[in-house]
């Protein structure tokens, strides 16, 4: 062993050094001749003597050469070649079996390749800046909410988030006194920004970013100029970089684009320079339409900081997302250590009395190559279970190839007899099945490749409702192309495919005495069991894994179907939505300008009714607070969380959610009138035992965001039924409706949804002259979701409807693969059999008890896999139980119907040889022999 | 004078590993050492040395590396490897098994003759 592994460096020189190798061949040989002529010369021959001697005694250098190469190992090349060759050969000699064979590996790889490009855009691709291994993100642990009450809950609302904000001035006592970056910036997301230009206004998202923000980043704008320092100072003329989706949007990638005017939020911006197209800003799948530097506008304030707050001021506020690029031969570790000390100090500061040290968190550093994803967080169990389902589907893809190669060993073992009985080693022949099977997965491969670049942007228009369902109220927007992760993916799949799927074949079929074989005995061949044993092996395998599959999609099934049939509570048909949030408006006068609106909306001709609330039903969003009811016996410490809604005039009678008991909320419910309050069944039901619920009175904690006060009395004048809110999965839960009027303090700043309920048709139908009104009101206010109440749920059952879809494709696939292989190994087995079978019938057996036996084999078979199956599915559908509704994992109909389906098919399968074998002629069959 | 004596291939194998055992030595240099020890009756067949040596150095018997040679010209010296060493010790052990049996039988038949 030890011998083998020494000599190895100078085999492999032989082998891949070849050129240099036959070089210093030449070199010595050269040298030989060189000191046989100084020998000569020496004694006393002539110069031309001397050196014909030396040449005549070495002999021809051709023949020395070639006697060396047979030492030197084997070429590969060469071999390969002569291989390839012959593999290609075969393939020739059979196509359509070898286009099955590529048809099926195309699907399971591409399958493969299209989930892999998804999860390579969101999880794997690095940042397109410039070195992206020295970005590193800054983050701080701790298990204590201490020191500071976080507002930026965007993204640390779930444990395992790497990124944690920080507060202004730690960023600015970070930056200027830290030794280890060569630059440390920050940025926010700025979400739905309302953006103006040239009187239009839209919609975008952008981030608020440090002046080295692009520096810090090494990002190049395509057009004009990046922010800068300068940028950031007090006073600077506010400037703003855009988006290259935004300048093809909206201006057409005009390079006039340069100095243009553009609001944010209504307060005006230069646009000094574009983006590059690929650029997204530093958290991927999330689109950035525009970047503008802190400190532009006072006014202006990113997500989750409170209005009023002085955000470059405040220790208390921690808000600010921070990443750096180490500066060279500075490791992450290094860094973070030294760092610490410094951000503990800085959290410390002008904190009285000084907290205990072992409070306080510590300075982390994360790799900050990829960015922060939003979606990889939110996304991963979206994509890991994809994943799962493609690999099972290439795993029955390899099952079903290996099941046909097996069969044609059984039709090439003449060839192989020959070739074994010529004194070829065994060896050789499974090296040539194997590169027979990789050639037929590398091609199976190259087509998979194909299918995948278009099967990624189908599965990511798949699972885009996903996204939404998890609060990414903006659109994906990823880097598909395929670059060379994909690539390296699809090869590196394709020949362990290969290997996989041919190992097994090349054993058993190289397995044999070629004697009997080349007299040309078929009694012999048929007494090896091997083949039949392990391809029937293959198939139940197949079907076991199918029919899994199969449980699953079914379970998928009917979770979509009991969310798309349960009752909701109200009536979605008919329903128009739209959203509007008016800026630079104070509290009464947005009370005022929706009540306006709504009423302008209502004498719309074609609206039977109109309202509104402030959240739409079914987009994922509640409100939910705590409460006390008066007059109930507190329970010390505990409130009662109920969810909350903030809705206008008519809201019941719109959505048509009946009405129980007392009344709705109406015009009369001013700011100024008694507080009211409307509750569900499930308030009076949870909280008050069951009892009628009017004329209690109830207050809310935390008023005005402050701990321990109570806000005045809400005296609750109706009861409506129970009726879906947030999630169609959620069941109903105590409720509470109440007049938008008396809700401000709940909601500031906040945009209002408008409900309306067409006579007749289809809904949209007045969106043009719902846009009209609006505008006709607030010329410059952009208009959300303009959308149907049946577009909404369709949006919230989008993963449930992508998941049934994904499933069903693919398990109907790997049924069809396990069909096909079905059918394979048993044509194969009944012409094997025909011999036997023509002697059954001349020996009096009916053509249907020939079809029974054949199909009775092949349900046999099913049979075994279906139960194997059955276990499988039972172990796997635990994995899904999160995302089914109405259904366990174990329903038994679910399971009997997948059962019976691929049983089904699988007879199905049988039937088309059992028709053969009843066909064949006796007389045929025994002269055959 | 009689003629040279072609080797069989094996024992030149043989030869070639005894030698470079003394000292790394190039090509040539082995085959002048075989006809000098061997008193000019062996006669190494030059165009079968190369193919033996590089036989010999794929198998890992020896170790080949270039340097300069006594009249400041590169060469490549051949040198023995332990794992040659161990392969040049059996194959001495079976050479004289096998030279003295067959001696065993050439002295028999000369004594019926």
């Amino acid at each position: 062993m030890n011998h083998r592994l020494t000599r190895l460096p100078v085999r492999l020189r032989a082998l891949f050094h070849r050129r240099r190798v036959e070089a210093e061949l030449k070199d010595e040989l050269r040298f030989h001749i060189e000191k046989q002529i100084e020998q000569n010369l020496a004694a006393g021959m002539s110069a031309e003597e001397a050196r014909r001697s030396a040449r005549r005694d070495l002999g021809g250098l051709d023949a020395i050469t070639e006697g060396c190469r047979e030492a030197w190992p084997a070429r590969l090349p060469g071999e390969m070649a002569q291989d390839v060759r012959y593999g290609l050969r075969q393939l020739r000699h059979a196509p359509g079996f070898a286009a099955v064979i590529i048809l099926s590996l195309a699907l399971g790889i591409g399958a493969n390749s299209a989930v892999f490009s998804l999860i390579n855009a969101v999880m794997l691709r690095n940042l397109p800046v410039k070195d992206p291994g020295r970005l590193a993100l800054l983050s701080w642990n701790s298990n204590h909410r201490t020191l500071s009450r976080r507002v930026f809950s965007f993204m640390d609302n779930n444990g395992g988030y790497n990124d944690k904000p920080f507060a202004w001035p730690t960023y600015q006592t970070l930056r200027d006194r830290n030794r280890v970056f060569s630059s440390l910036f920050g940025f926010v997301p700025l979400s739905q920004a309302n953006i103006g230009i040239a009187g239009q206004s839209s919609l975008a998202n952008g981030e608020m970013v440090t002046g080295n923000y692009f520096s810090g980043l090494g990002v190049q704008p395509v057009l004009g100029r990046a922010i800068t320092k300068q940028d950031e100072r007090a006073g600077a003329a506010p400037v703003t970089v855009i988006g290259y989706g935004l300048w093809t949007r909206q201006f057409g990638q005009s390079r006039q684009v340069l100095g243009k005017a553009i609001s944010v939020d209504g307060m005006p911006f230069t646009i000094v320079g574009v983006a590059p197209r690929e650029f997204f800003g530093a958290m991927p799948g999330y689109t950035d339409d525009l970047w503008i530097p802190f400190k532009a506008n006072p006014k202006l304030l990113p997500y989750g900081v409170p209005e009023g707050h002085s955000m470059y001021l405040s220790r208390r506020w921690w808000w600010l997302i921070i990443m750096g690029r180490l500066q060279p031969g500075v490791s992450r570790h290094q860094a973070a250590s030294r760092m610490d000390f410094l951000f503990r100090q800085a959290i410390t500061t002008g904190l009285k009395p000084p907290p205990k040290s072992n409070r306080l968190p510590h300075l982390q550093l994360y790799p900050g190559a990829r960015g922060i994803s939003v979606l990889r967080q939110q996304f991963s169990p979206e994509l890991r279970l994809p994943m799962i389902l493609v690999g099972i589907v290439l795993l029955i893809a390899c099952a079903n190839v290996a099941g046909l190669l097996l069969a044609r060993a059984t039709a090439r073992q003449g060839e192989i007899a020959v070739r074994l009985s010529l004194g070829a080693p065994r060896r050789r022949l499974i090296r040539q099945w194997l590169t027979e099977g990789l050639l037929l997965s590398l091609a199976g491969g190259a087509l998979g490749l194909l299918l995948a670049m278009w099967g990624s942007h189908a599965l990511l228009w798949l699972l885009q409702g996903s996204g939404q369902s998890l609060h990414l109220d903006h659109s994906l927007h990823l880097n598909l192309s395929f670059d060379g992760a994909v690539l390296s993916f699809t090869l590196a799949i394709s020949l362990v495919t290969g290997i996989l799927f041919s190992i097994l074949p090349a054993l058993q079929a190289t397995r044999m005495r070629p004697a009997p074989v080349l007299k040309g005995s078929r009694a012999d061949s048929s007494t090896q069991p091997g083949p039949m044993r392990l391809g029937k092996t293959l198939v139940a395998a197949q079907v076991a894994l199918s029919l899994a599959l199969v449980t699953a999609a079914g379970l998928f099934l009917r979770t979509l179907a009991n969310l798309e049939h349960q009752p909701l509570g109200f009536n979605p048909r008919h329903l128009l939505l739209c959203s509007i949030n008016p800026q630079g408006y104070k509290d009464a006068q947005r009370i005022e300008f929706y009540g306006r609106l709504l009423r302008r909306l209502q004498l719309l001709p074609g609206v039977q009714a109109a309202t509104m609330s402030s959240n739409l039903l079914l987009a994922g969003m509640h409100g939910s607070w705590p409460i006390k009811i008066e007059g109930q016996a507190a329970k010390t410490g505990k409130m009662l969380f109920a969810n909350y809604n903030p809705v206008g005039p008519s809201f019941f009678h719109t959505m048509g959610i009946r009405r129980l008991l007392g009344r709705g909320v109406g015009w009369q419910d001013t700011p100024a009138a008694p507080r009211v309050a409307v509750v569900n069944q499930a308030f009076a039901r949870k909280f008050l035992g069951g009892g009628n619920p009017i004329g209690h009175t109830f207050r809310f904690g935390y008023y005005q965001f402050k701990a321990r006060q109570f806000s005045p009395g809400y005296r609750i004048v109706g009861m409506v039924q129970d009726a879906k809110y947030a999630r169609l999965r959620n069941s109903p839960s105590p409720t509470i409706y109440l007049p938008y009027t008396q809700a401000f303090w709940l909601l500031p700043k906040f945009g209002m949804n408008f409900e309306l309920r067409a006579a007749h048709g289809n809904p949209l139908a007045l969106a043009p002259a719902v846009r009209q009104t609006i505008h006709g009101l607030d010329p410059m206010l952009p208009i959300a979701a303009l959308k149907t109440q049946s577009q909404q749920i369709a949006t919230a059952l989008a993963p449930e409807r992508a998941y049934a879809w994904l499933w069903g494709l693919f398990s109907g696939l790997a049924v069809l693969l396990a069909a096909i292989g079905l059918y394979g190994l048993m044509a194969y087995a009944v012409t094997r059999r025909t011999h036997e079978i023509g002697i059954r019938m001349a020996l009096g057996a009916e053509r249907a008890g020939i079809s029974r036996m054949v199909v009775r084999e092949v349900l046999w078979l099913a049979a075994i896999g279906a139960a194997c199956g059955l276990a499988l599915a039972a172990g796997f559908t635990r994995f899904i139980a999160s995302l089914l509704y109405g259904v366990r994992p174990l329903d038994a109909a679910t399971l009997a119907l997948a059962a019976s389906a691929v049983l089904l098919v699988a007879a199905l399968a049988g039937w088309l040889p059992a028709r053969r074998a009843a066909r064949v002629d006796p007389l045929q069959a025994l002269r055959y022999e | 004078m009689s003629k040279p004596t072609d080797l069989v291939q094996g024992t030149l194998d043989l030869l070639i590993l005894k030698t470079v055992a003394i000292e790394p030595m190039h090509g040539w240099g082995i085959a002048q050492r075989i006809r000098q020890v061997s008193k000019e009756v062996l006669q190494v067949n030059q165009g079968a040395l190369y193919p033996a040596l590089h036989r010999l150095e794929q198998n890992g018997w020896v170790h080949a590396r270039w340097s300069e040679s006594e009249n400041h010209r590169r060469a490549k010296y051949y040198a023995l490897t332990p794992a040659g060493r161990k392969y040049l010790e059996r194959e001495e052990a079976n050479w004289l098994r096998l030279s003295t049996a067959i001696g065993l039988v050439i002295g028999i038949g000369e004594a019926r003759g």
